[in-house]
């Protein structure tokens, strides 16, 4: 190899292992520069650090190893408080609505792209029901602590009856419930599995955001309760986003089908969703519904990417600033509304920030702790 | 609010991380107040990762668990007066880890650090990938025995256990620049090892 520019080890064992910054990734591929030999160099570290991170190591278990240690510390046994558990699972029974009958007519309907539109006739405020959010969110204060530890040990967890998961901001999480189904949970996000669930009898309640992978089975239904909405499948995969702070709560199916009602309006027929296609309802339960949506890049959340098309600044940084746990805002109502087009995957958050701002025409400022998008022209 | 790798995305849950996300500092904190379940959520993120890595230094299963199990003990039971010095909470763990290691090593005569005949890593099942890949996985592994201890404990620190510089430089007591030039030079020794593959 000639080396008129001899390889930076240190430099390229950064980047293999993770540890670098953009500028310093595309330092190597400035030296790597289109030249097969390097590009083969630095593919063979990288391969050596990715063999070394992958090698077996014996293992051992924590579980069991735990468990005495709490004997021989005497620490309680309840890492999962049970006296939490029947609130838990009494709040989500009562408030389970009314079924819906059927020959109500069916929700106003629009198909076009997935945006809010306000209802022509103004429906009742749904007043969703949150009795079962406001217990959930005290049993999730008290056993976010607790949970933590099983959410952070990556591997899927079995819950007990009445139990709730919660995700803190910048966290994700794995959770296989007893019939089979597999939730991902994304930041900021609370999953209530009540002490009823079984195969016989599937309902979960939800506030934040979650990718359901449902195992089949036509005679019980899978439910989740979702802010005012109710999606209900056999054995389906799909994406429901329910966070407090938005004004609307969306499904997005991948493959199977999803009957999805807003119980809190007696009015409301079921609407069947299938794949690809993503349903926006509002408070006020308008639902619309979007075709051929691409479901793949709003569950993309669920691999470690985010994926946001022509979505204005705000929305993207809200969600940027979960997923990281930033503290990141837009700093002038203008560029608020701004459509951006982006995807992150491994990146930090000052370059996630930059690239946002640069996407805007804007800049990066920090105001102590926080990072601000501010137009050009603004004052540091 | 260090509760996590600031800035970073947050973990997948499916891959086995040893840095937790959402632990770390705030959990010394918890600790110290007696709060058993930041405790346990200590315990649980750290035992597998720490067991094998003082199974490395001393060549053995079941002790690597004794000791690792001693010194979660030896936390809880003297966590009032908690104080860990080092920069992250990791640090402090694979440090201790691995000074029990070494003193159980000279207590117990052998002078085995970081062992030829500790376990070897063993290729990493890869039922799909193909003959190349398990080819280079067995010379990976050989190429890793093959290293001089420390820059070969530097090595695993780094890229096994996704330790920092400053990390690796703590558990080793050794200068943040020693443990740059040991990777360096092991990451040199394994591509001349593995310039087949390359």
């Amino acid at each position: 190899m000639v080396d008129n520019e001899p390889p930076d080890w240190s430099l390229m064992e950064r980047v293999a292992a993770g540890h670098a910054t953009e500028g310093q990734r595309a330092a190597v591929e400035q030296w790597i520069g289109g030249d097969p030999e390097r590009r083969a160099l630095f593919e063979l570290v990288r391969r050596i650090v990715a063999g070394t991170r992958d090698s077996a190591a014996p293992t051992f278990d924590a579980d069991a190893a735990l468990a005495r240690a709490r004997i021989r510390l005497g620490l309680p046994s309840a890492a999962t408080p049970s006296s939490v558990s029947p609130s838990v699972s009494s709040s989500v029974s009562s408030s389970v609505p009314p079924s819906v009958p059927p020959s109500v007519p069916s929700l106003p309907m629009a198909v076009r792209p997935a945006r809010q539109r306000p209802a022509r006739r103004p429906m009742a405020a749904p007043g969703a029901p949150g009795i079962w959010r406001q217990a959930a969110l005290a049993a999730g204060i008290v056993l976010a602590v607790a949970l933590g530890v099983t959410l952070s040990t990556s591997r899927p967890v079995a819950p007990v009856p009445g139990r709730t998961f919660v995700t803190s901001r910048g966290e994700r999480a794995s959770v296989l419930l007893r019939d089979g189904t597999r939730v991902a949970l994304a930041p900021a996000t609370r999953l209530t599995v009540p002490s009823t669930f079984d195969a016989g009898h599937r309902t979960v309640a939800l506030e934040g955001e979650a990718f359901f992978s449902v195992v089949h089975d036509a005679r019980a239904p899978f439910t989740v309760r979702a802010g005012n909405v109710v999606a209900t499948d056999v054995g389906t995969s799909f994406d429901v986003r329910a966070y407090a702070g938005d004004r609307t709560v969306a499904v997005a199916v991948r493959d199977g089908r999803v009957s999805l009602a807003a119980p809190a309006t007696s009015r409301a027929r079921p609407v069947s969703l299938g794949a690809g296609d993503l349903a926006t309802v509002t408070r006020d339960t308008v639902l619309a519904v979007a075709h051929g949506a691409d479901v793949t890049e709003l569950s993309a959340w669920t691999g470690g990417r985010l994926v946001f098309r022509a979505t204005p600044l705000r929305d993207v940084v809200t969600a940027v600033a979960r997923w990281y746990d930033a503290d990141l805002a837009v700093g002038d109502p203008s560029l608020g509304s701004v459509p951006v087009t982006a995807s992150f995957e491994d990146e930090r958050l000052d370059d996630v920030a930059l690239v946002l701002a640069r996407a805007v025409d804007a800049r990066v400022a920090r105001r102590g702790s926080t990072l601000l998008i501010v137009p050009t022209g603004s004052r540091p | 609010m260090n509760r996590h790798a600031r800035g970073r995305p947050p973990a997948d849950p499916e891959r086995p991380a040893v840095a937790l996300v959402g632990g770390g500092d705030d959990w010394v904190a918890r600790i110290r107040h007696g709060d058993p379940s930041a405790f346990e959520a200590m315990y649980l993120a750290y035992y597998q990762p720490l067991c094998a890595f003082v199974a490395r230094c001393i060549g053995e299963r079941d002790r690597s668990e004794e000791l690792v199990q001693d010194l979660f003990c030896r936390i809880w039971e003297g966590r009032e007066a908690w104080r860990p010095a080092e920069a992250t909470l990791r640090g402090y763990l694979f440090r201790a880890a691995r000074n029990r290691a070494l003193n159980d090593l000279k207590h117990r005569r052998r002078e085995r650090e970081f062992a030829e005949s500790s376990p070897p890593a063993e290729p990493a099942p890869t039922p799909e990938a193909g003959a190349e890949a398990r080819d280079f996985a067995a010379a990976l592994a050989a190429a890793l025995a093959g290293l001089p201890p420390r820059c070969r404990e530097a090595c695993v620190l780094r890229w096994q256990y996704g330790l920092s510089h400053a990390e690796i430089a703590t558990t080793m007591d050794v200068a943040v620049k020693a443990v740059e030039a040991l990777i360096t030079r092991g990451l040199k020794a394994m591509r001349i090892a593995l310039s087949a593959f390359g």
